[in-house]
């Protein structure tokens, strides 16, 4: 068991709660984190962030962040978090249609091609955590 | 001696005054919760990711543009945040007359020193000392979001690296509790580590084992202008925060000065008109004693 703390500017979403696993979309890929791990430093990706307290899985939808590693538990930075029952379906959808379509015109400068390719990134990882939940 | 309408007419606008009042109150008090619950909330984020920095920056020795202190600081930019509206006390006041007294006590010092105001009044002020800003950002208090202090914080960021300013100072209203702030001036630029550590007091030292993903180079840079982002967020927020509970403090003695003012003058009222009835009394009593004959 280790303690985590999931904080964004906005909120704290979770407050050194005691925890047995934690699953983050790091840099690399997804990581799983269990007692014992390195100490390790890693960004973020947009997707599906989980907690397992005893046998209850949360999920949490974050974007941007840090996820630090500590002996003494995890630090995850997020700029945004939102759990299950904060996310608004019909608002993702319309979010995903959109940044689709965007994708699809032939002219868009680079910042705008990254800024739908994260609004995209974020709006397909809400959608997927209400599916699995 | 003013007469009965006069007063009359007083009492009703002074009460009309205390309605108004009253209401600024009430709405500085629902503001005040939710600023306050957002400052607190960002707290412990912004601290978080300075002690990151200080991590990686003692462990590897990092070197960044943003880190580098230049000893000899030349031109520098002054960040004065006030509100937009006053009514909220000495808010703005305190605040700018702290501001042009480190304007004037530094401005030997430094080669250069430009003005960025956040907020109408301190804009108002300086202009009426004859000092104009580089820019004025208005409509703080209405929509306060991270992307608009984000914005900012880019521009601040960009005039930095570019070598326009050695320094960023921040001038601001910190918010202390409802009825208490506190005057802050901090350096923003180049980012100060000394305080990271203290931040962090009671966890154990950075391991030097630590695995980054991607390198601590590529972190560092995004964590600094996030960094620097949020601080100028919080900045504006604790400001928001303070000014409402500077406003509602105001407002609250305001409603007591003017519910004192409405109990004298009643008082004054009643005498006078205690008075007015006994000359009356005196002058029909008077009047038939003199037709009985």
């Amino acid at each position: 068991m280790f303690v985590l703390n999931l904080v964004t500017p906005d909120k704290r979403l979770v407050t050194d709660t005691e925890v047995e696993e934690v699953t983050v979309p790091g840099f690399k890929g997804q990581l799983d984190i269990l007692p014992g791990h390195a100490p390790l430093l890693t960004t973020l990706a947009t997707g599906i962030l989980k907690y397992r307290i005893k046998d209850k899985v949360e999920s949490v939808v974050v974007s941007w962040g840090y996820c630090q590693v500590n002996p003494e538990g995890v630090v995850v930075l997020a700029e945004t978090a939102e759990s299950l029952e904060e996310i608004d379906r019909a608002r993702a959808e319309a979010a995903l249609k959109v940044a689709k379509t965007k994708l699809l015109e032939p002219i868009l400068q680079p910042d705008q091609i990254a800024k739908f390719q994260h609004k995209l990134a974020r709006a397909s990882a809400r959608l997927a955590a209400l599916e699995n939940q | 001696m003013a007469n009965l309408k006069d007063i009359r007419l007083r009492i009703q606008s002074v009460k009309n005054t205390q309605q108004i009042t009253r209401a600024m109150k009430m709405v500085s008090a629902a503001k005040l919760r939710r600023a306050q619950s957002n400052i607190i909330n960002l707290r412990p984020f912004a601290r978080q990711i300075l002690a990151m920095i200080a991590d990686i920056a003692v462990t590897h020795r990092v070197r960044h543009p943003l880190l580098s202190t230049n000893q000899n600081p030349k031109k520098v930019l002054l960040v004065v945040v006030t509100s937009d509206r006053g009514l909220a006390g000495g808010f703005n006041n305190n605040l700018n007359r702290f501001a042009h007294r480190f304007y004037l006590e530094n401005q030997k010092n430094f080669a250069q020193m430009d003005l960025l105001f956040v907020g109408r009044k301190g804009a108002d002020f300086f202009r009426a000392r004859k000092l104009a800003g580089i820019d004025t950002i208005l409509n703080l208090a209405r929509e306060i979001s991270f992307s608009l202090a984000a914005g900012v914080a880019d521009r601040l960021m960009e005039s930095f690296i570019d070598g326009g300013y050695d320094a960023v100072y921040l001038i601001y209203n910190e918010f202390k509790s409802a009825i208490a702030q506190e005057l802050k001036c901090e350096r923003l630029l180049p980012v100060d580590l000394s305080n990271a550590r203290q931040a962090d007091d009671g966890k154990k030292p950075f391991s030097k084992d630590m695995i980054f993903e991607p390198a601590p180079e590529l972190i560092i840079d995004d964590l600094l202008k996030k960094h620097f982002s949020v601080q100028v967020y919080r900045a504006m927020s604790e400001s928001v925060a303070a000014e409402h509970g500077a406003r509602m403090a105001a407002m609250e003695s305001a409603t007591k000065n003017a519910g004192e003012m409405i109990r004298s003058m009643t008082l004054t009222y009643n005498k006078l008109r205690q008075a007015s009835i006994t000359t009356e009394l005196i002058e029909i009593t008077s009047g038939a004693e003199a037709l009985k004959g």
